[in-house]
């Protein structure tokens, strides 16, 4: 059975509220820099499907024109969207998509300063890569893979051996050299 | 290098940096790379421009004749424009060191550009907000010269 669109809404929302848990874990992370990039891209690309499957859910018009005040930048304009959602869209959406809408427009002044450790920083990398390709694009995946090149532990030696490129050239390079960093 | 490396170093240009990268990946594949030796003519001053050149190691000289107009280095990149317009090279170009270079030629990015919209959309948004930069500062200068 086809899974209907508010499950399909549902489930770009889960992947979105991951996406910005590792955007945190990472953020302070020097030699992840790449990587929070990378997520930051795929967070404002899974904000762009919610806003489209709102719109066949909810009032299209006014969805779409509150997803372009959000992309003029401005504060009122993004308010003024925020608003739009808290009012349209059903609470159980609406309690889970305005915290991502924030935090990809407005300062994070309450992310942790700490650095993570190595071995944190390698575990949430483990499960970014295992996220492809059903939730994480191949490009914050390459990332994430590239990223553990500058670690040697048998873990991410591990990891890189275990990973399936489906064939992808960018990956299975990225791969590669990860690999041969390692011994 | 790297296809990941190629598409970072591609991101770090302002007429690439709202392409997404799962684009310039694209991009990067059709970069080509060169190994010059020191004292490398890549253009003289009236030549056609019809390619970005990047850095990637070494530095190149741009200069009119024998005087030197700038020295760049690693990630510094030229011929930016010319890659969308052919307009004549107004200096020359030469490496002062062994170098390599990245070379993105007109005519594979026009056909990659013609089949994906979004790197064309991208480079727009950057030219746009050129526009409106620019489109500011006149009006800030008009402004200015009405006062005196």
């Amino acid at each position: 059975m086809r899974p209907s669109l508010f499950q399909i809404l549902l489930s770009e929302l889960e992947i979105a509220m991951a996406v910005t848990g590792y955007i945190k874990s990472l953020k302070q992370a020097n030699s992840a820099k790449i990587v929070s990039s990378a997520l930051f891209s795929e967070l404002k690309k899974c904000e762009l499907n919610i806003f489209y499957l709102l719109s066949f859910l909810y009032a299209r018009q006014k969805l779409l024109q509150a997803y372009n005040s959000i992309c003029t930048g401005k504060k009122d304009n993004i308010a003024n969207a925020i608003e739009t959602i808290d009012i349209g869209v059903s609470k159980s959406i609406s309690t889970k998509f305005i915290p991502i809408i924030e935090f990809l427009h407005y300062d994070h002044p309450h992310i942790s300063d700490l650095v993570p450790e190595k071995a944190y920083i390698i575990g949430q990398l483990k499960d970014i890569i295992h996220c492809y390709p059903a939730k994480i694009g191949s490009w914050t995946t390459a990332t994430a893979i590239y990223t553990l090149h500058q670690f040697h532990t048998p873990e991410c030696s591990t990891i890189l051996a275990n990973f399936n490129s489906n064939g992808n050239q960018l990956l299975e390079e990225t791969r590669n050299f990860a690999l041969s960093n390692q011994t | 290098m790297l296809l990941i490396e190629r598409v970072l170093i591609l991101k770090s240009l302002s007429i690439f940096e709202e392409t997404p990268e799962p684009l310039l990946v694209e991009v990067a594949a059709i970069l080509e790379e060169l190994e010059l030796e020191s004292g490398t003519t890549l253009f003289k001053k009236g030549d056609t421009g019809n390619c970005l050149y990047i850095i990637f190691k070494g530095q190149v000289k741009i200069h009119s004749n024998e005087h030197t107009l700038a020295v760049l280095t690693e990630n510094d990149f030229f011929g930016e424009l010319s890659l969308l317009d052919t307009e004549t090279r107004s200096a020359s170009a030469t490496t002062t060191s062994e170098a390599i270079l990245l070379k993105l030629d007109q005519e594979p990015f026009f056909e990659l550009m013609s089949d994906r919209l979004e790197v064309v959309k991208g480079i727009l948004r950057v030219l746009c907000k050129r526009l409106r930069k620019q489109n500011d500062l006149n009006a800030e200068l008009k402004s200015r010269l009405q006062s005196i």
